[in-house]
């Protein structure tokens, strides 16, 4: 598991070269998987706060998409169509918060995009059949 | 406080489209209309609201730190990180 989160820094570390100039340069020898990089320290704590925070503002926001589907009266694909866009306008808004800084928040912009998307799916399900069974039916 | 007025702004409208779309559904079912929609205003009230409210989420619970840790280090001088207390 060590091994994997060292060759995880490395391999950030490489990336990272061209936005940090004081870096030395990598030497390639003559074996391709040897490189000398020098490892990256990420503060664990601040990860697992931007994760945190990432996956409070996705369960509040699919909590809030479930409740407009159920007012609106959506009904079987256009649901989770509305789930899909609402998720993906949920990325674009953070997107458009950090949108200058994203690389000392995250490594890359997959966590803020593609991971988790469908971690909120219940969630909006409850809300969405609750508010529409509160709305509609009774 | 800022902050939360979107939020809290953005809740009231959404239940107050809820309520208005709820009484529509019973004004319907009495006069025995077929339903085929929701009216236009209700609609558009719940995607304002839906908006501002997810305007306000992500600025209430979008707080990040960055990951580096050299920048939590930038501002630590020498006599913070090196002092060790002597025994007695």
């Amino acid at each position: 598991m060590s091994t994997s989160s060292e060759m995880q820094i490395r391999r950030s570390a490489t990336t990272l070269r061209s936005t940090n100039p004081t870096r030395s340069p990598p030497t390639l020898s003559s074996a391709t998987s040897h490189r000398r990089v020098e490892p990256v320290l990420y503060s664990e704590m601040a990860v697992r706060l931007n994760e945190n925070s990432l996956e409070q503002c996705r369960t509040s926001v699919s909590a809030l998409s479930g409740c407009v589907a159920g007012i609106l009266g959506l009904t079987s694909y256009k649901g989770f169509l509305f789930y899909g866009f609402s998720m993906f306008f949920l990325s674009s808004l953070i997107y458009w918060y950090i949108r200058n800084e994203h690389r000392t928040f995250f490594t890359s912009l997959n966590h803020v995009f593609f991971n988790g998307f469908f971690n909120g799916l219940l969630t909006y399900v409850l809300f969405w059949t609750f508010l529409y069974g509160m709305v509609h039916v009774y | 406080m800022g902050q939360k007025i979107l939020l809290i702004v953005g809740l009231l409208a959404l239940a107050h489209a809820g309520y208005s779309a709820a009484q529509h559904r019973v004004y319907v079912r009495l006069t025995e209309q077929r339903f085929e929609r929701l009216p236009t205003d209700i609609i558009v009230q719940t995607l304002i609201a839906f908006l501002a409210c997810c305007i306000g989420t992500v600025q209430f619970f979008g707080k990040f730190k960055p990951i580096l840790i050299t920048a939590e280090w930038q501002n630590k001088s020498w006599d913070t990180i090196g002092n060790r207390p002597s025994f007695m």
